[in-house]
């Protein structure tokens, strides 16, 4: 970890000591007992992992949200002990459940051969795919402004939140046309 | 790649999910997943979920993994968490942990029909206060009906009034059951217990009183009353073992030992101005609350609020009781009149409670006292006249006056020589001749609006003549610019009146005149 990592984390575990004392983690396990009523003795220790997952990865970048970084992490913890106390996926949310279902080496490896396809790519549009194809692979939430904020410092300029769903829109697509041609 | 795609549909299928995950990644900034959380924050973690979680948490934050378990670094470490967790849990109120059942702090709720105590959720919010409470069950031969209830409170004050002291928690509920009876209330059954006993008799309490964390009912006093009186087997009634059994366990919220009495009054707010098919409380119980609570803000401004602030003390109040700021000017002027009632009474030297019950009774004559234009008011006339106030309420004490169409009519009648004499003799004869007064003001409300019905026909002598020589003077040019439809309405009114006049004139001998339609 470097001077900037170490900085970061030390702020970050300056927001999650915020985050007890107002009240926010008390309302993550709230808010995910709500969603989740037979499952709540998995709650704490999702919530708990998740903010272990937070200072790590302030480590490595910022976060601009972390009570809904922390939020949709536990929830993806959450889903996955759901998943493994029934022994088969989670039905709670189609895509939550197939999130728990699909393996996270499966995604890695998946998204290392997709990155493999992007060589030749429109720069700001692979930079932007490639950012969100690792936030997956890391299994860390992204948000918007934690996207735009990591394209700008790549390309060397300032982009927005929007442009940057466009370019994800267009390379997602691409990826797909591609597999597509390849595939016939 | 080419090695995904040569293979089976399995992997295309991992592929496809990929990217359908990932059109989803950064499609927002979690602010509305922070709105959601916060708002669930309301209710913390109780004292004991927030020790165990928070102490994980900061044992992370400061490294103890690093620094080795059982080194005396490690529990200096230790000792310093627990000390922060202590504090931080400390900072503010939690509610009572949900997984056991606390004998000694707060009323005890305990786990029956495979229901544990549990935090309530969502978290209610009554009258736009957010209150965590906690439901289970517990014991209704534990707790007693709250004297304070608005809806007993008038029996609570009579009671006071004939022994010279407040009622006992089991005289209370006796009061309530019907078995103590006071001077002014004849029904037997005054909070009509009896069918929702049966009710609970056969279902249980269905919707949950609300305790304070002492377990003082500020809603639910009726129910709990009625459970009691099965329980304990009263008026008679002969209950077997089983519906003893489903009264005595009554599903209760409970609210944490830190609810706040605004709290509280949003509680009792909400669940009794909100129309929610219970009894509700007498309006003049309501309109009590609304305007003590508007006289106090009004009081609390130092000084005489103008016009402007009175509007808003106004606004503020119908917030808080979920009422329209119009009902708060008309609660205004009921209880205006009916505290005058009430000291009119009490200075003739009758009993204040059996004077509140009849106000309560007859609280909807106190608008019609009060209504009508300015100049055309009875109560105008009271503070010049004494002795006109004094029959007007004594009369509505007794019943001699016997209804609010009357009490409206009660300006016409006193302004008309005839009509004041009547009231007189009503008011002269009501002790002695009730019927025959209470005949003598039905007569006199005939004859004012007698009255009114001729100086209104001589209202519409004076329009008939005035449109008569309108028309007259009406070329025929004047009706090219009236629609079409306006004109065949105005052709068929005027038939039927010409009708009407044929049948008039007839009748007087006058041959219909030539030419009309």
């Amino acid at each position: 970890m470097n001077g900037a990592g170490h900085e970061r984390r030390a702020r970050f575990e300056g927001d999650v000591v915020a985050m007890l004392r107002d009240g926010r983690i008390d309302g993550i396990v709230r808010f995910l007992e709500g969603r989740h009523r037979q499952w709540a003795d998995f709650v704490e220790d999702a919530v708990f992992e998740s903010i272990v997952k937070l200072l790590a990865t302030a480590e490595r970048r910022d976060v601009e949200n972390p009570t809904a970084f922390i939020t949709r992490v536990a929830e993806r913890q959450l889903l996955r002990a759901i998943g493994r106390a029934r022994g088969q996926q989670a039905e709670i949310d189609e895509l939550e459940s197939e999130d728990a279902e699909h393996d996270v080496v499966e995604v890695r490896a998946t998204v290392r051969m997709l990155k493999a396809t992007m060589a030749g790519w429109t720069e700001s549009v692979r930079v932007v795919t490639v950012l969100v194809l690792d936030a997956l692979a890391a299994d860390e939430p992204l948000s918007s402004g934690d996207l735009a904020r990591d394209a700008s410092a790549i390309l060397g300029r300032t982009v927005t939140a929007d442009e940057c769903r466009t370019w994800k829109s267009r390379g997602l697509e691409r990826l797909r046309e591609t597999l597509k041609e390849r595939q016939q | 790649m080419n090695m995904i795609i040569s293979r089976d549909g399995a992997e295309m299928e991992s592929v496809e999910r990929v990217i359908a995950r990932a059109c989803a990644v950064a499609e927002d900034d979690g602010s509305a997943i922070e709105a959601a959380v916060r708002d669930a924050a309301h209710i913390r973690l109780d004292a004991a979920r927030a020790e165990r979680l928070y102490t994980r948490v900061l044992e992370e934050l400061r490294g103890l993994h690093r620094v080795g378990v059982d080194s005396v670094k490690a529990e200096a470490v230790r000792e310093r968490i627990r000390r922060e967790v202590r504090a931080l849990v400390a900072e503010v109120d939690r509610p009572a942990a949900t997984d056991t059942t606390e004998e000694g702090s707060g009323v005890a709720l305990v786990a029956r029909n495979g229901f544990r105590p549990r935090d309530v959720f969502p978290v209610p919010t009554f009258n736009g206060t957010v209150v965590p409470m906690v439901e289970g069950y517990v014991d209704v031969t534990t707790l007693d009906p709250w004297a304070e209830n608005h809806r007993v409170v008038l029996f609570v004050d009579e009671f006071e009034e004939k022994n010279g002291r407040k009622p006992t928690a089991d005289e209370l509920l006796e009061i309530l059951t019907g078995d103590i009876t006071l001077g002014s209330e004849k029904n037997r059954d005054p909070f009509d217990l009896r069918p929702l006993a049966e009710s609970i008799a056969r279902k249980g309490v269905e919707r949950p009183p609300i305790l304070t964390f002492n377990g003082v009912p500020c809603d639910g006093n009726r129910r709990i009353a009625s459970a009691r009186m099965i329980v304990n087997g009263r008026n008679g009634k002969k209950w077997t073992d089983e519906q003893k059994e489903r009264a005595r366990w009554v599903r209760v919220w409970r609210a944490p030992p830190s609810v706040t009495k605004d709290q509280l009054d949003a509680i009792v707010v909400a669940l009794n101005f909100e129309d929610d098919h219970k009894k509700p409380w007498p309006e003049y119980v309501k309109a009590r609350m609304v305007i003590d609570e508007f006289r106090h803000w009004k009081d609390s401004e130092g000084r005489l609020p103008g016009r402007a602030r009175v509007k808003e003390i106004k606004e503020a109040v119908a917030k808080k009781f979920a009422i329209g700021s119009d009902e708060v000017t008309r609660y205004y002027g009921m209880v205006q009149w009916a505290d005058d009632f009430i000291d009119y009474h009490a200075q003739a030297g009758k009993p204040r409670g059996a004077v509140q019950h009849r106000t309560d009774t007859i609280f909807q004559w106190f608008y019609e006292l009060g209504a009508g234009r300015t100049g055309e008011k009875v109560v105008e006339r009271f503070d010049a006249e004494p002795e006109l106030r004094a029959m007007v309420y004594d009369m509505m004490y007794d019943d001699t006056i016997e209804s609010g169409a009357q009490v409206r009519a009660l300006w016409t009648v006193a302004n008309h020589p005839d009509g004041y004499k009547q009231l007189v003799n009503a008011h002269q004869l009501r002790e002695k001749e009730g019927k025959e007064a209470k005949e003598l003001i039905r007569d006199a409300v005939i004859d004012a609006r007698a009255r009114v019905r001729a100086r209104k026909a001589i209202g519409l002598d004076q329009y008939l003549r005035g449109l008569t020589d309108r028309l007259g003077e009406t070329p025929p040019s004047a009706w090219k610019d009236f629609p079409t439809e306006f004109l065949v309405e105005i052709r068929a009114s005027l038939a039927r009146a010409v009708g009407a006049l044929d049948g008039e004139l007839s009748a007087r001998g006058h041959q219909p005149v030539a030419g009309t339609p």
